[in-house]
């Protein structure tokens, strides 16, 4: 559809049916960050003031040996490195070996292994990052597929200060990754 | 035609011991996302939920079963689960305070199809308690009667007045 700059009440439904207009209450992509070989990746475009929720998947992320990853949250633009997060997640293999993953002090929130160039899937939800007054949460789950077999984790973690967040790093350990993270908003939410 | 979330309705209930998401679900939608993340409470409990029927009655008959793992950054993580209970109970353990609680989305499937059993999977993240840490859920739940539902009815384990709670729903098209 020509946009003359006016949009008609008819205009908008049409766009709307053609998924071509923003409702309250989608899902809003806010960035997707494709990357090979990196170190560092944030996300300091979060638009916090806008959602209460925001959504991220994991897409073909891998490392370059065997990794740790994490979520790190920048408070004002200042990345936040003490040990103020808190973490407990579940992993499980299609072995069939489970455990636990847990920790009251750590720099980061764990998330889940990033293996030897093989790749990585999922999402997690986060809460409250633009709240000054609330702590920021999120849960995720995911899969990893090694050569042999798959791991899936799933998990919650917080940082324990009320503060607001407006950006989020992914960390890793010394390796590179590689891959697609794509971030969105849920509207209304 | 391009996938997303379409925003059904939202419900905030302050001072209240229960709070209803009413008619809610319709033919339009076979899956639901519903999301939770503005919440206070004054007791120590989980949260739990129960659906209306077509009518708009709490269905409080023994029809639903629920298993969830229960984890927290401190000690080891414990499962819950059960059979023919009232409603779907015990996710998002809350303590006081108004910073402890993070959010809950659960996706909600089939809900207004008659001929099916309704099927909730959930996800929640909460903090607090007397020496605070972290909380999280992983849950799954079904409602074992194949009948049109109409909307939510949420709850507290202790019956507890909710300061707050606000509950989004919508459609995944």
């Amino acid at each position: 559809m020509a946009n003359s700059g006016i949009f008609s009440v008819n205009d908008i439904n049409d766009l709307i049916n053609n998924q071509q207009y923003p409702k309250i209450g989608e899902l809003q992509h806010i960035q997707t960050q494709t990357f090979s070989e990196v170190y560092n990746l944030n996300f300091m475009e979060i638009q916090e003031e806008y959602y209460d929720v925001h959504f991220m998947t994991f897409n073909r992320v891998n490392g370059y040996s065997a990794i740790n990853s994490g979520i790190q949250f920048y408070e004002d633009g200042v990345l936040e490195t003490a040990n103020v997060y808190q973490d407990a997640s579940q992993y499980g293999t299609t072995g069939g070996s489970f455990g636990e993953s847990k920790s009251t002090a750590r720099n980061r929130i764990y998330l889940h292994n990033y293996g030897n160039q093989q790749p990585t899937g999922g999402y997690a939800y986060f809460y409250n990052l633009g709240d000054s007054t609330k702590y920021s949460f999120c849960t995720w789950h995911s899969i990893q597929a090694f050569t042999s077999s798959g791991t899936m984790f799933f998990g919650s973690g917080v940082m324990t200060q009320a503060s607001k967040v407006n950006g989020i790093k992914i960390y890793i350990d010394s390796i590179s990754m590689s891959g697609s993270i794509s971030l969105y908003g849920i509207r209304y939410s | 035609m391009a996938t997303n979330l379409e925003f059904i309705k939202s419900t905030t209930g302050t001072s209240v011991s229960t709070l209803d998401v009413t008619d809610c679900f319709s033919a339009d939608y076979d899956v639901y996302y519903v999301s939770i993340s503005k919440a206070d409470f004054t007791g120590n409990a989980y949260t739990g939920m129960r659906f209306l029927d077509s009518g708009g009655t709490v269905i409080n008959q023994l029809e639903y079963d629920y298993a969830t793992l229960n984890m927290n950054s401190s000690t080891s993580f414990t499962e819950l689960k059960g059979t023919s209970q009232s409603y779907l109970p015990n996710f998002a353990l809350t303590q006081t305070g108004s910073e402890d609680f993070g959010g809950i989305s659960f996706y909600i499937f089939n809900p207004y199809d008659s001929s099916s059993y309704t099927f909730v999977t959930l996800q929640a993240s909460t903090y607090g308690g007397a020496t605070p840490k972290l909380y999280g859920s992983k849950y799954i739940g079904v409602h074992k009667s194949a009948e049109q539902l109409s909307g939510i009815h949420m709850i507290r384990s202790d019956v507890a007045t909710m300061d707050n709670m606000t509950v989004n729903v919508y459609g995944v098209k």
